[in-house]
């Protein structure tokens, strides 16, 4: 089955990465699945992926610096905030800082999809 | 970011007065509907770059709204702000073609960031000020430069968007209908010679020199540039 995309996952806790994975694995996307911020750097050069999940706080650089980072260079790729920081200056902020959408820890697994297959079709038109 | 139409379908007067004042503040101008009917009416008239849509409404439900508008036009991105906030309702309105779903009661600095986020996506504006770089050639947005081997060259206000605007779609094809709207400000269905393009990216290899080959003709589509 060809897949329906690549998706990076950055978080610290790999029992989210874990459950991630399987959640878009199961979508048809190919996943793949890192635990800081540098490590997302190096995988989004390596992989070139159409969408990254990050957490806010990670070890090394955090979710905000690699959102700013890969947007600074890459005005296409799709980036998600998943995290839980809930406060609204966090989420202007991570918004302001390149990510196109932002989604709260704890979260529906099935808003969580529909959100990604929504980012998905704006890729498309 | 230039003056865009942000249409707003929304009954209740307070939050569409707040929306307005906010809207017109980034410097868009707001169209107002208060239900469904008037919504997909003003949407078909006045073509608009967003729509920021109530779920509740009189007449013609949101949801519907949504899909009539989604019918004719993939594109415009669709923003529901509603009170019904169960996941259910947020994947329903999600799978019907929004692009975003806020519940109300809702923060303003949130959803006037959320509409900057949409806009970004689909108009290209508001696009990082960092410096790109293809080879030899370096685009600065934030000095307005373009630098051939460190060197800046004189490029028209025109021809430096129109570079900027195919540069930063990385690789994507951009159609002269776009690139017109992109570059010009000009309508798609305004009936405007899109030859203008044509010219303008002619001069521009002519100013590329040895990066010309970047700038890509797509026949019968458009152009592209190849950073890489």
């Amino acid at each position: 089955m060809t897949s329906k995309g690549r998706i990076i996952v950055a978080d610290d806790d790999p029992d989210i990465t874990g459950l991630l994975q399987k959640l878009l694995t199961g979508e048809g996307y190919s996943v793949v699945a890192v635990y800081d911020g540098d490590a997302a750097l190096a995988a989004y050069e390596r992989e070139r992926p159409d969408l990254m999940v990050l957490d806010w706080s990670m070890p090394g650089k955090d979710g905000l610096q690699v959102c700013a980072e890969l947007r600074k260079k890459d005005s296409r790729v799709l980036l998600l905030m998943l995290t839980g920081q809930k406060t609204e200056q966090k989420k202007v902020a991570g918004l302001a800082g390149g990510a196109d959408d932002y989604i709260t820890k704890p979260f529906g697994q099935k808003e969580f999809l529909a959100r990604i297959r929504s980012l998905f079709r704006r890729l498309d038109v | 970011m230039s003056k865009l139409k942000i249409l707003v379908v929304e009954d209740d007067r307070d939050i569409a007065k707040i929306l307005k004042y906010n809207l017109e503040k980034e410097g868009h101008q707001a169209l107002f509907a208060q239900d469904g009917e008037e919504g997909v009416a003003l949407f078909r008239r006045e073509k608009p770059r967003l729509v920021i849509l109530d779920l509740m409404l009189p007449k013609v439900d949101g949801l519907e709204v949504c899909r009539m508008i989604r019918s004719e036009d993939k594109k415009t991105p669709i923003l529901m702000l509603t009170a019904k906030s169960s996941e259910v309702d947020k994947i329903v309105g999600l799978e019907m073609g929004a692009d975003d779903y806020v519940t109300k009661p809702f923060s303003v600095r949130e959803v006037m960031t959320r509409v900057k986020t949409l806009l970004r996506r689909t108009t290209g504006e508001d696009a990082p000020s960092g410096v790109l770089s293809a080879g030899v050639l370096e685009l600065d947005p934030a000095r307005y430069e373009l630098r051939l081997q460190g060197k800046p060259l004189e490029l028209t206000g025109r021809e430096f968007e129109l570079l900027k605007s195919l540069w930063t779609a990385r690789g994507k094809v951009l159609s002269r209908e776009e690139l017109l709207e992109r570059v010009w400000g000009i309508d798609k269905s305004a009936d405007i010679d899109t030859r203008t393009v044509d010219q303008h990216v002619a001069r521009l290899r002519a100013k590329l020199g040895p990066e010309k080959k970047r700038l890509r003709t797509v026949k019968g589509v458009g152009y592209r540039f190849i950073a890489e």
